[in-house]
């Protein structure tokens, strides 16, 4: 479906990611996972085609499909005034239709509200919501045209734990059941876990990528976050943690 | 009161300066809603003055000063929307020179003009009273025309400042709907710009759509609160300076922005509210 042969990625004259090699696959699950400024947004925006690669090919197979992006909560400017309804219809109008006072509601927005379970927010405005309860309306304003792929780029950074749960359970979810190719960009390697299929590790300006479980080693991990971690498997889900963060920093994490 | 209004519209020169105030008034009023929601308010302070440079230039060579100020608006758009994020000046920087460079070369080249002082400088000072009925006109095309891309295009051209990155990964080309609001601003700037001056332009750019953004959190309201606003401070403002011997294009640009003032503490009352439930 997609392939990234030999890509390399930058800006500004500098390399962020070289010599990525990478094929996703129709009904594929994977999450990219890496510390903060390892160039996950960038791979993402590279595989949206928003980034054009310096080297190398980045290609869609047969057809680009259709395309569903999340964005981080932060992204989207509150200052627009707009309902919960109104930025699905919009979505839906700008593809189908590009006029917006047409009276006929599409039946399709009750859909992915009630599939997304917030018939409640809908007249709500984006100011008035929770960074949990927007991602839940970005969610559905991608899924609103029924796309081939999902990506979504850490979907859970402004939201607690119990809420971002319930959300990855839910991309879980779509994944199963409608069979959604998901790509989910996050740095949070244990929720994602036992819910992605394939696992990429992006580190030192390289793309470490194979099946979660493969990938899933204490030996794997040491190795390419370039410190002691951890892996251990409670009731067939792995447990991560990193033995000593740093002793310079003065603190160790057991 | 009603006869001394009818008296006062039945003098040609009222009825041109009220067309341009409601057409162009109204037709900036809503464009500003835009200017705002997308936070490029610098941008709508800085094309006056380049339309304005478009107007001069326009005078100087003795070409249609529309036609220059069209110009000189669709230039400065291009101009300031280049920058991007390879220069190392941000994007407000080059509005600032923009601002800087458009108005002083305008007035350079006014000096230079050999049109009449007071035919050139109007288009800084403004001077409403001396539309002519083909301003009027220009107004209403302008008025009209955008209204029809709107109608047309309105999710896209929503979508598209709500969501830019979004919107290309569903497709869209943003330059081209960001291209053609941008068309809708330069040509109602360069129409009220020809005869009202920058200073009202600029007033029913921020002012009007600033009082329903204060006021209300639904789209529709918003932008039919601006137009309305937008309208009245045109009329209210000309009436006004009729009735007082006042200069036209202020009074309409000061009734612009006198509704923010009645407006705020109804906004501070309802925030009150809101935070005491």
């Amino acid at each position: 479906m997609l392939t990234f042969a030999k890509v390399t990625l930058g800006y500004n004259g500098r390399h962020v990611l070289e010599d990525i090699n990478l094929v996703v696959n129709k009904g594929d699950f994977i999450g990219l996972v890496g510390p903060n400024g390892a160039g996950k947004s960038t791979l993402m925006k590279a595989m949206l085609g928003l980034v054009k690669p310096r080297a190398g090919s980045i290609s869609w197979r047969p057809d680009i499909p259709k395309i569903g992006y999340v964005p981080q909560s932060e992204h989207i400017d509150p200052i627009w005034p707009m309902r919960v309804r109104d930025v699905l219809h919009l979505t839906l109008c700008s593809l189908e239709r590009p006029h917006f006072f047409h009276k006929k509601e599409h039946s399709r927005v009750r859909q992915v509200m009630e599939m997304i379970a917030i018939e409640s927010l809908a007249n709500r405005t984006l100011d008035t919501l929770s960074g949990g309860e927007l991602q839940r309306v970005l969610l559905a304003r991608a899924l609103i045209i029924e796309p081939d792929v999902l990506f979504l780029d850490e979907p859970t950074a402004a939201m607690d734990l119990v809420a971002t749960r319930k959300f990855l359970s839910m991309i879980s979810d779509l994944h199963r059941d409608h069979g959604i190719t998901v790509v989910i960009v996050t740095h949070d390697l244990q929720s994602l876990a036992h819910r992605a299929e394939y696992l990429g590790i992006i580190a030192n300006g390289k793309l470490y990528f194979d099946q979660t479980d493969t990938m899933l080693t204490s030996g794997n991990l040491t190795e390419i976050y370039g410190q002691p971690m951890t892996v251990r498997k409670v009731d067939g889900r792995a447990l991560i943690w990193a033995d000593e963060i740093t002793e310079k920093a003065g603190f160790r994490h057991v | 009161m009603f006869d001394t209004l009818i008296e006062m519209y039945s003098f040609a020169f009222m009825q041109h300066a009220l067309a341009v105030g409601v057409f162009g008034g109204g037709l900036l009023a809503f464009l500003g809603v835009f200017v705002h929601l997308r936070r490029i308010v610098f941008l709508g302070a800085a094309l006056p003055q380049i339309v304005a440079l478009g107007i001069a230039a326009a005078m100087l060579a003795s070409i249609n000063p529309v036609l220059g100020a069209l110009i000189g608006g669709i230039a400065g758009i291009l101009l300031l929307s280049v920058p991007g994020k390879k220069s190392y000046l941000p994007t407000s920087g080059w509005i600032g020179v923009a601002y800087a460079a458009g108005s002083s070369i305008a007035v350079i080249l006014v000096a230079l003009s050999p049109s009449p002082d007071g035919t050139v400088l109007r288009f800084f000072t403004g001077d409403i009273l001396g539309t002519t009925r083909l301003d009027a006109i220009y107004a209403f095309w302008a008025a009209i025309g955008t209204a029809i891309i709107f109608r047309l295009f309105w999710s896209r051209i929503v979508l598209t400042g709500f969501d830019p990155v979004m919107s290309r990964t569903l497709g869209i080309r943003v330059h081209l709907w960001n291209a053609l609001l941008f068309l809708c601003l330069g040509s109602g700037l360069a129409v009220v710009m020809n005869t009202a001056g920058g200073m009202l332009a600029f007033s029913m750019l921020v002012g009007p759509p600033a009082v329903a953004i204060l006021l209300f959190r639904s789209f529709r309201a918003i932008v039919i609160t601006a137009i309305l606003t937008g309208v009245l401070a045109a009329f209210s403002g000309l009436t006004i300076s009729f009735i007082h011997d006042l200069p036209g294009g202020p009074s309409m640009a000061t009734a612009a922005l006198v509704p923010i003032i009645l407006v705020i503490p109804i906004k501070l009352i309802r925030t009150l509210k809101y935070r005491r439930s």
